[in-house]
């Protein structure tokens, strides 16, 4: 909408009834443009800071979760909530244990054993990038009227 | 420290609940967040929003209280006094809840059976217990389906009101009690 917008100031000024050599329309196009592109570069240089090992829908849900429920969540509670085999759920949580943006922790429930899962700083730090990263697209969607 | 946790270390005391350091066992972080549910939803003001999905009844503000003073929960050290009507339900709490049998070997289970159900009967009050057990199985699916059954029979006594006592409600209570045995 705001492209479209600036589409018409662009061409009304252009024309010769607002030919009144108020405004260097160039500079002013030039101006308009400066965000988008300054948008587009910065999420080119950003996505290099995210490690993209992580940026996969559960692991990402992961990071998210355990970013909201700082006691920390059981094995158990993450299977029915995303809905994913033991082995699936198991090997993402192990790749964030290695990256260390996870941490497994054990402990006596009911006379049994439980496992449960904490973010480390650095996953709260790798999850703050993908959302600052997100939102760059998002700024970016902002101006074209995406639908 | 907020008034609200002052209450739930009042609870803790009252109930003779020795927990270690939430900000160190994870037991303790879930016994609290479970107990403090059930006394708010029994209509002890506590102003805590909880969520139920996931990990719940949950919320991340009591997480916050506990975490910013977890030694209280050891000492127990509080200066806060209920009121009559508050000590009627955490005695309901303590008799059908905290001293039931199943808590001897079900402890956490039974408690994060009780407030699941309690927490779905509060959003869906009509809810039969059929579409009840189905719905806490969907959410819980590791709580044993005999401890679902128990916790039902354990909300409807803690939601029951000597009013309510009629001849069908009686019949109804004594096949729970039955199903129990």
């Amino acid at each position: 909408m705001l492209r479209f917008f600036n589409i018409i100031i662009y061409f009304l000024f252009k024309s010769k009834s607002f030919n009144l050599n108020i405004l260097n329309l160039d500079d002013y196009w030039e101006k308009m443009n400066f965000n988008q592109d300054e948008l587009i570069k910065k999420i080119f240089e950003k996505k290099n800071q995210i490690n993209s090992d992580t940026f996969t829908l559960t692991r990402c849900i992961l990071l998210a979760l355990n970013s909201y429920f700082i006691d920390g969540l059981q094995f158990r509670e993450l299977k029915t909530a995303l809905k994913i085999s033991d082995g699936n759920l198991a090997s993402n949580l192990n790749y964030l244990i290695k990256l260390g943006y996870i941490n497994k922790n054990e402990m006596e429930f009911d006379n049994k054993k439980l496992r449960y899962y904490t973010i480390t700083d650095n996953g709260k730090e790798e999850l703050k990038k993908i959302l600052n990263w997100l939102e760059l697209i998002k700024k970016l969607l902002e101006e074209v009227d995406y639908e | 420290m907020s008034k609200n946790f002052k209450k739930i270390i009042s609870a803790l005391k009252y109930w003779n609940i020795y927990l270690k350091r939430p900000d160190k066992a994870y037991g303790s972080r879930f016994k609290i967040q479970k107990l403090a549910y059930l006394c708010q939803s029994m209509g002890i003001p506590l102003n805590y929003q909880f969520t139920l999905y996931l990990s719940g009844p949950y919320s991340t503000r009591l997480t916050q209280d506990y975490f910013s003073a977890p030694q209280l929960v050891e000492t127990l050290e509080t200066d806060y006094v209920f009121n009559e009507k508050d000590i009627e339900i955490l005695d309901k709490i303590n008799e059908y809840v905290l001293i039931h049998p199943i808590n001897n070997t079900y402890e956490s289970e039974f408690l994060e059976a009780v407030s699941t159900i309690r927490y779905l009967k509060n959003i869906y009050p009509d809810m039969l217990d059929d579409e009840l057990f189905a719905k806490t199985k969907e959410i819980k699916q590791h709580l044993k389906d005999s401890i679902i059954v128990i916790a039902t029979n354990a909300v409807k006594k803690l939601l029951f009101k000597p009013e309510f006592l009629t001849e069908e409600v009686q019949k109804e209570i004594d096949i729970w009690d039955k199903a129990e045995d």
